[in-house]
């Protein structure tokens, strides 16, 4: 099956696989994600309701407080996190959510941003993603049509 | 690009210092390596957070670990209120088993050393930094106030993040703490004539939606404007964007004597007049507003002359009959306030202190369906936070509202 192949900056390691969830809208986590069902609770994201839960989550970048760190860390803590997340633009409080899940409760979480392609074009609900956050690169096999 | 370390980072790394302060550096060195950081830079002070309804459970197991192992912080480090009153949460009907938690972070960061002073404005409170003063900022609104007032350098410091920077005393030297990232791009003119109070928060609104992340330099504002009044603005700004950083021409020191743009020509630039705050004023109180039952102020916390003019504001006057007043301010503060005969006056009326705390980020223990406040900060945030219809308007008539 045909692969596509997306090179980007690796944020926080790890290799792990899964069904990806896209967001075009940005993801607020303080308040916006509910932690102990890992749904996104914000009536402005066209997901709200979905749970982002052992998805390859793919959004285009964060927004809202300083908070955001520790909202996701508290998903993870529940087991409610996502397998990964893919950004155009991640900033620090991700990382740190992620980077904390580990040191806390070993759960490896990859984060990669800024890729060669928008992963926002090329990667749709439901494509199956395979994620080296290692070494930046994620493969993304598509979905069968209908 | 690797990270360059000095001898103590080596040592802290090696775990020579303690397992706490390795871990805090390992998370530090974590995050210089992913986002190209060269190397770090130590910090005069940090703000941190404590709060339970943003740190939840996940947060305080992470600060009682670095408290068990001995972590301590090695520089003056404050934090954000607290998500209850700490000294009357039970009179005020706060949850019982909510404020358990709150106070198990209370304890942990006691034993991990931080300064009690549980504000959102360190800066009213003691902890206040040199212009060109490296610190480790987490709260929004301070994080603007230290920037931009003060010239002192501080990223958005995540909430989990900033204890690693206590306990390390560094943090690493990436975005606002390079010369190259504090650099205006966006212009903002006001023209609206004499500015009061509140326009100060509005205007804070209207400009974390223009900027977004970018960094704003505005003409128009006077220097008299008071530390309260750009203490708003940065809030509001922050709270309605990710505004890190502004500039005044004439006003801020990286605008007072020298050129924020640094030669270049502004990216965007717009004016806004006495018509463009009057829409945006409006635009803040939502659309069904009740009776007005409810009045909460101090956001951020209230300063000592808040609470006087205040004071003068209310002096002979009460509450009416089912209506509240709260107001948000550090424990110094109300300390203060007793000691200058301001908070008789403002207990005579009916008004209730709540030291320590704040709404943004704790629970709403009331059934008030319309709340009133002077903040563009708690205007974006309490309405769909709480569930209540909110009217924005000044000091002057959130007393008039409930008062009589």
């Amino acid at each position: 099956m045909d692969t596509i192949v997306l090179k980007g900056r690796p944020i926080v390691g790890g290799v792990v696989e899964g069904e990806a969830l896209v967001s075009q809208d940005p993801l607020v986590w303080s308040h916006g994600v509910y932690p102990p069902t890992g749904k996104i609770n914000d009536v402005r994201v066209k997901l709200n309701g979905t749970s982002v839960k052992d998805k390859i989550l793919v959004y285009p970048y964060g927004k809202g407080s300083t908070s955001t760190s520790t909202w996701m860390l508290e998903t993870f803590r529940y087991g409610n996190g996502p397998k990964a997340i893919l950004n155009k633009e991640t900033e620090g409080l991700i990382a740190i959510g992620s980077i904390l899940a580990d040191v806390l409760y070993k759960i490896t979480a990859p984060i990669v941003d800024r890729f060669d392609q928008d992963p926002l074009l090329v990667i749709e609900t439901g494509d199956w993603v395979k994620v080296d956050g290692n070494k930046g690169i994620v493969e993304v096999t598509k979905k069968k049509q209908g | 690009m690797a990270v360059k370390l000095n001898k103590e980072e080596e040592a802290m790394l090696r775990g020579d210092h303690g397992e706490a302060p390795k871990i805090a550096m390992e998370v530090l060195m974590r995050l210089a390596t992913a986002f190209g950081a060269e190397e770090f830079v130590p910090v005069s002070s940090v703000q941190a957070m404590a709060h339970y309804g943003s740190l939840h459970d996940a947060g305080l197991e992470w600060l009682e670990k670095l408290a068990a192992l001995g972590g301590q912080c090695c520089v003056p480090t404050t934090q954000d209120p607290a998500s209850v009153p700490l000294d009357k949460w039970e009179s005020l009907g706060f949850d019982g088993a909510y404020a358990a938690k709150q106070k198990r972070l209370a304890q942990a960061i006691k034993e991990l050393g931080e300064v009690l002073t549980w504000s959102c404005t360190p800066f009213n409170v003691g902890s206040i930094p040199r212009f060109g003063d490296n610190v480790a900022w987490a709260e929004s609104s301070a994080v603007s106030y230290a920037n931009s007032v003060i010239g002192a350098r501080t990223n958005r410091t995540p909430a989990g993040l900033a204890i690693c920077a206590a306990i390390a005393g560094r943090i690493p030297k990436e975005r606002l703490y390079l010369d190259e990232n504090r650099t205006a791009t966006v212009k903002v003119n006001i023209d609206a004539g004499t500015l009061s109070t509140l326009d100060y928060n509005t205007i804070g609104i209207m400009l974390g939606k223009f900027a977004g992340t970018r960094i704003p330099a505005l003409t128009g504002i006077p220097n008299t404007a008071s530390s309260d009044q750009l203490k708003y603005l940065g809030a509001s700004a922050a709270s309605s964007g990710s505004v890190a950083l502004y500039h005044i021409l004439g006003v801020t020191p990286e605008a007072f004597d020298r050129d924020p743009f640094k030669g270049n020509k502004p990216a965007e630039e717009v004016t806004w007049t006495r018509q463009d705050l009057a829409a945006a004023e409006q635009a803040l109180t939502t659309k069904n507003p009740g009776e007005i039952e409810h009045v909460v102020v101090g956001c951020p916390h209230y300063s000592i002359w808040e609470l006087k003019t205040l004071a003068k504001l209310v002096a002979g006057k009460k509450l009416k009959k089912n209506k509240e007043f709260w107001v948000y301010t550090p424990f110094e503060t109300e300390s203060l306030a007793q000691r200058m005969g301001v908070l008789d006056v403002l207990k005579e009326a009916g008004i209730q202190i709540l030291a320590s705390n704040c709404l943004v980020i704790s629970p709403y223990p009331r059934s008030h369906k319309t709340l009133m406040t002077d903040s563009g900060k708690f205007a974006s945030y309490l309405p769909s936070e709480h569930h209540i219809e909110l009217v924005y308007g000044s000091i002057e008539n959130c007393v008039k509202a409930v008062t009589e």
